[in-house]
């Protein structure tokens, strides 16, 4: 973790006596690594500048936990579409029983469906026996490390409306996001790189866009950062070619003192402060993306564990690959998209796919977290929006039999930052339709996500609209049987 | 995939039905709210037993509902006006046993009193009512009245009713207005307000020079016949309308003729069309024979829904019809019609029958290209000679490009052919473009990387999709609706109600019809002479005059508080397109149905709303406030208008006004849209066939840049631009960090930024006090202060000496020819320019996005 802040920036030239008082600013603006940028607010203020500053505190300052973290960072693998439970990690024999027997429910209206076996053959792996569907060949390795739930649910059933409860933890979209709030909570580590993340698939939106990683009623500089996998990580990163760092360094430090006097224009308007500490965050990310997402630098070892020359497998290995790297670089919150789960139809086919590419560069990322004794410290979690019926409509059913949307049973899975691994929570009902023993709700999971940051989901409030809100509303209950 | 519609309705009754929020009816004399002031403190000592997840005896605190309903133990927790009744507080008191909570601990004589206040406060008869979802007798159904101004203790401060309203909230409240806003940031507001353009230098002078009350209004008057102002609040209505050139999905295939729905509704702001013909031409322009080609170019409207591909047809009709219904409702309603496909409204009277009633007015339609001569007030009318270079042009460069593209290809194919002899022509040519796509540069002495991208280039120039090449743009058609459907049989097709929204769930069979709400009654109806019956070719025009009507209780009210918002940055209801119960609501509601009210008085004349509002005091204040802290504690979101609220320029807005200060704005109005210049990263990874136009085109107002489904311009997407695929009522407003590259590195503000200091060397010399000066007065309409001046000048003192380096001959120069290759080898370092570099730290300060 020592060897977060990168070389371009270490290169620190002396600031030049001659510029006197401006160059000593430039020298912090530019350079400033965690002890620079603070000074720079104090110097400021001492300046007479940056009265603003002297109130305002900054968001993104390092704070202490609630209590000892386990965690320092998360990586949250969103498996988004929503895998069924029962064809990854909750066995159900008894829907192969059944498998092509009719059932008259409602499913948006009375329907008569049909209950679909899982395709996929289940066997037990590891020290602990976890059954785990054979589409994660890989990951089974390493059941001893990863914790399952298979009582989880949740409270929507429309892909928007699920991503928004998964990421938000309320169904509509304008609440802070789980990555929000654990920056609100934390502060961010990294003075070069956004504390929170986002690592979009390469097929294309998530559903429901830009809400998914907004900071609601947050202070806006806990807002998510969507870096392209492929391609320039940012639109716009680099000026346009000839304009020089210590170039553009001055017109930032001209900026922002041409900028204070207007923080008085609209005192307590914190997007104002917020835009000028973004030049300076957006300076020092100019550097600090390009390494950090320079997958290229990587040992080709490395590159061949993660499945990068797998063609089918590499945009999923890019991101896993990548979230390593930005928390290795004391990114506090990475949020690695997959899509294409959504399976109503040929469930056999395309879950299958959707094992294939994901399931190396998963189990790599943990193997790797793990070799370097970074997994620890780093909690991952692996989830879809909700989890999938255990009949299919008619039609799907004639053709290719897939599953639809079902929000009364899901499963996940959490490893490293003091999880208990090797441990399997919960029980659905004989056909995987509900969530029946030690149930736990998506509250739940996000308490438990921020215990292990070592924060209090009762205590992390933010007053707004009249009464102190939470992630977790009226709060969460901790996932016992997997914290260690 | 079939049963998509089925899990979105399903997700919407669980949405619904999971949300604990239910208005509590108190008296007037004391304000008590349940989730601000009762549920923390049942949150705090009760929720470990008694939640949703635990419920111990069966009782559950989280909502009123769930007290009302109470537990095994006592039944109701809570009696509505009865605290002492109320077994709640029996327990609580510890007058019955076991007392509450059951650890021992007790809450505070305080808290218990606060309870029971509450709960003395809730009304029985309006707690079982507030249960129900808003009955079609209360607002915004109610008919429309005017209300009475209200008295008020500050009479001085009063200019029209609008401040009579506003400021009786307030001093019942005991809040007072901030003080006016200074004379310069009212002209910035009242310029960007109504134009989206910064105010000259010139006019500022002016301005302040004049400090009458006519002045202001001269201001106005002139903003309201300034063309500037169609585009700006064009734009506005072609976010509701979810405006696009493209049809969206995956497949983003042009729909070139739209752009003439684009110049109507622009048109329409600026000849202050009256709302309701505006409302009629757009639902039913093809059915009103005194509308002609206007009427037929305005029905696009129907036509901006996003084309997905569908395995079954009929789903993608029923995609078509779901975005329709769902959009008239939302944008000339204001309701969430869409909820009621799958199942009763659950917060409004809507139900699931008054959905289909109203989608059987769209049954019949279908829109699709026509020939419709250009109007006199179209762009190839009002200007010929440009239209006919323009169209010419195109046709030169698709036709140079062609010939280019064959020519090229020839020459490469002669010089790699002695090398491969044995293989066919065809053959070759294919391997040479498969070969080069797969390997840049395998050998060298056969093609080099300027072959690769030329190759590139023209195989991308053969793609469909936005293709910039399409003579569509130009052709005398638009996206016209008629009554043609025909599903599979003869005569008009029928309207079942479909359960849960699915299509292969029929229910009863509806005709066209109103809302039941309204009109107390779900039967066909006629309307203004309009028989359903006997005019089935134009049901929808019926439909039309229904919502187009004085007598509807929603439209003016919705259109208002739309006016209302994109003046205040907030609408009297937050939710503009949902006055519904579920919606914010307003405490403004007097204020409201009076500006409704002047609004169809004045003839649905959305400039007269304008004046209206401008002339207020309450438009005018300041942001600032003695009082900031303290009212903030007291309505933190600014409900009650106590200040001005900041407002962050628009993305298209911050682009137009660069462009206005650079001096390279070109007010150009209409026609088919531009490409900006977009890097070339982004352009391959849409997969759009994307050539920049020339820069005079591509320095037009943003509005009209190609609005392209699968390619958002960067700058407008990372500025919190439209969802382009729904209808957008409100723009977010965020602060991220890669709107930073987008405003300080970009090619377009560095350009800009060399064109600002070439105005300026211009128009001010080569005395750098005078550029800092007039730059300020560009870019802000005010000299810079003392400070401000002094950093300027120390910054343009550094380096005096600017390099005069060679031009730079870059690849894109190379593939887009001269047009780009000049303005990015200007013959200095783009960073060597101090000037320049002033001027892109101007247009990136905080003053400059924000308004006061």
């Amino acid at each position: 973790m020592a060897k977060s802040e990168f070389e371009v920036c270490s290169r620190v030239e002396r600031p030049d006596p001659r510029l006197g008082e401006m160059g000593r600013r430039d020298f912090l603006y530019g350079f400033g690594r965690g002890v620079g940028s603070l000074a720079l607010t104090s110097l400021l203020c001492r300046d007479g500048w940056l009265q603003a500053a002297e109130t305002a505190q900054d968001p993104l300052a390092p704070k202490q936990p609630h209590f000892a973290a386990k965690a320092k960072a998360c990586i949250f693998l969103f498996m988004e579409g929503a895998p069924g439970q029962m064809d990854t990690f909750d066995p159900k024999p008894a829907l192969a029983k059944v498998h092509g027997t009719p059932v008259t429910r409602v499913y948006g209206s009375l329907e008569k469906r049909i209950y679909v076996g899982s395709p996929f053959k289940f066997a037990r792996h590891g020290q602990c026996g976890m059954e785990v569907s054979e589409i994660f060949p890989h990951l089974a390795t390493c059941v001893d490390d990863i914790a399952v739930v298979r009582s989880l649910h949740t409270d929507s059933e429309a892909h928007p409306g699920a991503c928004f409860m998964m990421n938000t933890g309320v169904p509509i979209p304008g609440s802070p996001s789980v990555g929000s709030w654990v920056i609100y909570g934390l502060g961010s580590e990294s003075q070069n790189l956004p504390a929170f993340v986002v690592l979009p698939d390469h097929r294309g939106r998530i559903s429901g866009g830009a809400v998914n990683y907004s900071n609601g009623y947050l202070p806006a500089a806990t807002h998510g950062t969507l870096l392209n996998a492929v391609g320039a990580p940012i639109f716009d990163l680099q000026p346009p070619p000839g304009v020089t760092r210590e170039q553009q360094q001055a017109d930032i430090a001209l900026l922002n003192r041409l900028n204070r006097p207007y923080l008085e224009s609209d005192p307590g308007n914190e997007n104002l402060l917020a835009r000028m500490k973004n030049y300076e965050l957006a300076f020092r990310m100019q550097f600090a993306v390009p390494e950090a997402v320079d997958i290229d630098s990587e040992p080709d070892k490395i590159k061949e564990m993660y499945g990068l020359n797998d063609k089918i497998k590499e945009p999923m290995a890019r991101r896993c690959l990548m979230a390593r790297r930005l928390v290795e670089r004391g990114v506090r919150y990475v949020q690695v998209y997959c899509g294409g789960w959504d399976s109503h139809e040929n469930i056999a086919e395309e879950h299958r796919k959707r094992g294939y590419e994901t399931d190396q560069p998963v189990t790599a990322l943990l193997k790797d977290l793990k070799q370097r004794g970074m997994l620890d410290e780093t909690l991952v979690v692996w989830a879809g929006e909700f989890g999938r019926t255990a009949d299919n409509s008619m039609d799907f059913f004639r053709s290719h039999p897939g599953r639809d949307h079902n929000k009364e049973a899901m499963v996940a899975w959490m490893a490293g930052g003091g999880i208990k691994g090797g441990t399997v929570v919960g029980e659905t009902d004989e056909l995987g339709i509900k969530a029946a023993e030690n149930v736990y709700h998506l509250h739940d999971l996000h308490g438990t996500m921020l215990h292990s940051l070592g924060l209090d989901d009762m205590r992390l409030t933010y007053y707004h609209a009249g009464r102190f809100k939470r992630l977790t509303d009226l709060g969460g209950r901790l996932i016992k049987e997997i914290v260690s | 995939m079939n049963h998509l519609f089925s899990h979105l309705c399903l997700a919407a009754v669980l949405i619904l039905s999971a949300q604990s929020w239910i208005p509590v009816a108190l008296g007037a004399d004391e304000d008590i709210s349940f989730d601000r002031d009762i549920r923390p403190i049942l949150e705090q000592h009760c929720r470990s037993c008694h939640s949703a997840e635990a419920h111990q005896s069966g009782l559950v605190v989280d909502t009123l509902e769930a007290l009302l309903e109470g537990g095994a133990l006592d039944g109701p927790a809570v009696i509505a006006g009865n605290s002492a009744a109320s077994p709640l507080i029996s327990r609580l008191k510890g007058d019955t046993e076991p007392a509450m909570p059951m650890d021992g601990s007790r809450l505070t004589d305080g808290e218990i009193s606060r309870i029971a206040a509450w709960i003395d406060r809730l009304k029985p008869d309006a707690a079982a009512a507030d249960r129900a979802k808003g009955d079609s007798r209360s607002w915004p159904w109610t008919r429309l009245a005017l209300p009475q101004t209200p008295r008020v203790e500050r009479r001085q401060w009063v200019r029209n009713p609008v401040d009579a309203f506003i400021l009786a909230a307030l001093e019942d409240k005991g809040m007072e207005p901030a003080p006016p806003a200074s004379r310069r940031a009212l002209l910035r507001r009242v310029h960007f307000g109504l134009t989206g353009l910064p105010p000259s230098p010139e006019a500022m002078a002016a301005f302040l020079e004049d400090p009458s009350e006519d002045a202001y209004r001269d201001a106005i008057e002139k903003l309201l016949d300034d063309p500037a102002y169609g585009e700006r609040w064009g734009r506005h209505w072609l976010d509701l309308v979810r405006y696009s050139d493209t049809v969206g999905e995956s497949v983003d295939y042009p729909r070139p003729h739209m752009w003439r729905y684009r110049d109507y509704v622009v048109r329409a702001f600026n000849r202050d069309m009256p709302y309701d013909r505006f409302i009629r031409q757009q639902l039913a322009g093809d059915a009103y024979r005194n509308y002609g080609a206007e009427g037929k170019i305005a029905t696009g409207f129907l036509h901006q829904w996003v084309f997905v591909q569908r395995v079954d047809s009929p789903q993608t009709r029923r995609d078509y019809l779901n975005d329709v219904v769902g959009t008239t409702g939302s944008v000339f309603l204001g309701m969430t019609l869409g909820c009621a496909r799958c199942h009763d409204h659950k917060y409004d009277p809507i139900p699931t029958k008054d959905y289909y009633r109203m989608e059987a007015f769209f049954a019949p339609v279908t829109v699709g290209p026509e020939a419709v001569p250009f109007t006199p007030y179209e762009l190839p009318e009002l200007e010929p000679g440009r239209w006919k270079k323009k169209a010419e042009d195109w046709k030169d460069l698709l036709d140079r490009r062609k010939e280019e593209g064959a020519k090229f290809k020839a020459e490469l194919a002669a010089r790699v052919a002695p090398h491969y002899q044995l293989m066919a022509p065809q053959d070759l040519k294919d391997w040479v473009v498969s070969d080069l796509k797969r390997t840049p540069f395998p050998k060298r002495s056969l093609y080099t990387q300027e072959d690769t991208e030329r190759l590139r280039l023209i195989s991308r120039q053969g793609q469909r999709f936005a293709n910039v090449n399409s003579p569509d743009y130009y052709k005398a058609m638009a996206f016209v609706a008629s009554q043609g459907f025909r599903a599979h049989t003869a005569g008009p097709p029928t309207t079942y109600l479909l359960k849960g929204g699915n299509y292969k769930l029929r229910g009863e069979a509806v005709e066209p019809g109103v809302l039941s709400a309204v009109t107390g009654h779900s039967r066909p109806v006629d309307y203004k002479g309009l028989d359903i019956r006997s005019s089935r070719g134009s049901s929808r025009k019926l439909l039309a005059e229904w919502i187009a009507s004085p007598d509807n209780p929603l439209t003016a009210r919705v259109m208002v508080n739309r006016i209302w918002q994109y003046h205040f940055g907030r609408g009297l209801v937050s939710t503009p397109s949902d006055l519904g119960k579920n919606g914010g609501g307003t405490i403004h509601r007097e204020l409201l149905d009076w500006l409704a009210w002047q609004f169809v008085r004045s003839g649905w004349s959305i400039k007269e709303m304008h004046r209206i509002i401008l002339q207020s005091n309450v438009y005018r204040q300041s942001l600032r406030t003695p009082h900031l802290e303290a009212y903030k504690k007291l309505d933190s979101d600014n409900r009650y208008l106590w200040r001005r609220n900041p407002i962050r320029l628009e993305a298209e807005i911050m682009r137009d006004s660069v462009l206005a200060v650079s001096g390279q704005l070109n007010p150009a109005m209409g026609g088919p849209p531009f490409f900006p210049d977009i890097d070339d990263a982004v352009q391959r990874r849409a997969g759009v066939w994307w050539e920049p136009s020339p820069r005079s085109e591509r320095s037009r107002r943003s509005v009209y840049v190609l609005q392209c489904r699968s390619l958002q311009l960067p700058m407008v997407a990372v500025f919190d631009g439209p969802n382009i695929n729904e209808s957008c009522p409100v723009r977010d407003v965020t602060t991220v960090t890669p709107q930073v590259f987008s405003l300080l590195n970009s090619r377009f503000s560095h350009q800009q930024a060399r064109f600002m200091a070439d105005r300026i060397r211009r128009e001010a010399g080569d005395d750098p006090q005078r550029q800092v000066e007039h730059a300020f007065q560009l870019a802000f309409q005010r000299p810079p202060s003392a400070l401000e001046r002094d950093e300027c000048l120390a910054f343009l003192r550094e380096h005096q000496v600017e390099p005069d380096l060679p031009p730079k001959v870059t690849l894109r120069a190379i593939r887009f020819g001269n047009d780009l290759g000049e303005s990015l080898d200007r013959q200095k370092e783009p960073g060597g320019d101090r000037l320049a570099r002033l001027c892109l730290v101007l247009i990136n300060m905080n003053e400059f996005i924000f308004l006061e």
